[in-house]
């Protein structure tokens, strides 16, 4: 707790000084607008972007949804043979290492704009929870898989009362990536994309402003960015922190 | 006699890759005996207890169970580290046996609950095992193995990074549970004192390919008491074994320099 303390006493004193240094030195709204000035803009012109922020939040956590899924159940089916797991890797790897910006182009005019939203949210989650599904899943300590055979474990036993709760705590730190990674994916794609009308998301609305050079409101709705990640970053740490509550190296790091 | 072997290896041999680590191993367990393994490190040791186990099979030669050893559960093992699952209580650790073998969850753990207060961890049920002492977990780890009432318990030194006087404690009150229950003990150790205290009869193996050197029957079966490690007799008795491990040393030297 002492530490969050610590933590928004720097974010607010940072955000003081822009507002002094702007006061201050009389800097123009379209250089640097005031943090009082966006939140202005952010309440007066929430009508445009609370349904933006709300349209980013949709794609990324419907896309990040879709990457715990897949990864996890790609993961599982993969962790079940080697030959699987080879059969699979060199799709996923190529996916992971062609940036994304270069596959949406393709993505739009394949499937549309809209679900290039989502695709694109899912793809680049969609790796960190594979890997950390498998890597866990492959993670097993040695002597507990011995001891499983001593006592004569199915397959079905060894899944989920060794692998699946082995593997949870390198599918928590996946999610913790994939979760930061689903809201890159959803913005970069709505850069591509540019969507209009009621699904505008808030990338598009950064880049409205930016061709209109209305800063308040380019900030207002980065800001906006902004918090969606640190929403994700927190929600994910607190699923982390509750799945492994048990586990003892987590809990150490937590404190 | 016959019919009470419970364990017969058979000229039992096993290598890894080109190196042999065992060769001709041959000896036989009564119901209800203790019998220690001592020897040089990597003579193989773990791997006779693995191989009983069934978690490697034997390249030359035979090991033949008793049918009370083929069930599931019939065979408890104790690895060198406790080997908890860090993600459940201790209970739940001691209760997974019975609950691989089929029992119902909330009858396992009830069995669980009664043989931690065996081992006087009655209060620790719902403990984590980083919230337990060395000695403790081991106390677990015992009781996960004595909670199917196994017929054979294999053991690989289990108690070797705790101090003396846990390690003296924990030799007691596992000798009082399994005398009471008739349980074998195979019982891999580092320790001549631990091994003669414990034991019905000591196995020196030899030096890597692993042999039995010596066998030694320990005049004081079943009347084992803390007092016992200060007699004279157990003196002697670690002496004679000494002698021979000594002399299983040797053996890997020469070979070594030849």
């Amino acid at each position: 707790m002492r530490n969050a303390r610590v933590s928004i006493a720097i974010v607010i004193m940072l955000v003081a000084a822009w507002e002094a240094a702007v006061r201050d030195l009389a800097i123009p709204e379209w250089k640097l607008p005031a943090p009082s000035l966006v939140f202005d803009t952010l309440v007066n012109d929430w009508s445009v972007l609370g349904p933006a922020f709300a349209a980013t939040l949709q794609v990324t956590l419907a896309g990040l949804a879709l990457a715990i899924i897949g990864g996890v159940g790609i993961g599982l089916i993969a962790s079940r043979s080697r030959l699987l797991e080879n059969a699979i890797s060199p799709i996923a790897v190529i996916l992971q290492v062609t940036p994304l910006v270069a596959i949406a182009p393709l993505l739009i005019i394949y499937i549309g704009a809209q679900a290039t939203l989502y695709v694109a949210a899912f793809l680049v989650a969609f790796f960190p929870m594979l890997t950390g599904t498998l890597a866990g899943l492959r993670a097993v300590d040695p002597a507990l898989s011995d001891l499983f055979a001593v006592y004569g474990a199915n397959a079905t036993q060894r899944l989920w009362r060794l692998e699946a709760p082995s593997a949870l705590p390198f599918m928590m730190a996946g999610l913790r990536t994939a979760g930061g990674l689903a809201l890159i994916g959803a913005v970069v794609a709505e850069f591509v994309a540019g969507t209009v009308g009621d699904q505008a998301g808030l990338a598009y609305r950064i880049v409205e402003a930016s061709y209109r050079l209305n800063m308040p409101r380019l900030f207002a709705a980065l800001a906006l960015i902004a918090l969606t990640g640190v929403i994700i970053y927190a929600l994910t740490g607190l699923a982390s922190r509750i799945v492994l509550a048990r586990w003892s190296e987590q809990r150490a790091m937590a404190d | 006699m016959a019919e009470r072997a419970l364990l017969r290896l058979v000229r039992v041999g096993k290598s890894f890759a080109e190196r042999v680590v065992l060769r001709d191993i041959s000896f036989r367990m009564q119901q209800g005996e203790i019998l220690s393994l001592i020897g040089p490190s990597g003579c193989g040791k773990t791997t006779i207890l693995r191989m009983i186990a069934g978690l490697a099979n034997p390249d030359t030669g035979t090991i033949e169970r008793n049918h009370a050893l083929n069930e599931k559960g019939r065979i408890g093992y104790v690895f060198q580290d406790a080997t908890l699952m860090p993600w459940a209580s201790a209970e739940a650790n001691v209760a997974l046996p019975l609950i691989l073998q089929g029992l119902p969850s909330k009858e396992a753990h009830q069995h669980a609950n009664a043989m931690l207060a065996k081992l006087e961890l009655g209060d620790f049920a719902c403990a984590a095992p980083h919230e337990l002492s060395g000695g403790m977990k081991m106390r677990v780890a015992l009781a996960r193995a004595l909670i199917t009432n196994p017929s054979l318990i294999l053991m690989d030194e289990p108690f070797a990074a705790l101090d003396e006087m846990t390690r003296h404690a924990l030799n007691d009150e596992m000798l009082k549970l399994v005398r009471a229950r008739g349980t074998s003990l195979m019982f891999v150790t580092h320790s001549v004192a631990e091994a003669a205290y414990l034991s019905d009869r000591v196995a020196v193996l030899s030096h890597r390919p692993g042999h039995v050197m010596a066998e030694f029957k320990m005049p004081w079966s079943c009347e084992q008491t803390p007092a016992l490690r200060y007699e004279k007799r157990f003196t002697e008795e670690t002496a004679r074994i000494s002698a021979a491990l000594g002399r299983a040393m040797d053996d890997g030297n020469l070979v070594g320099a030849a």
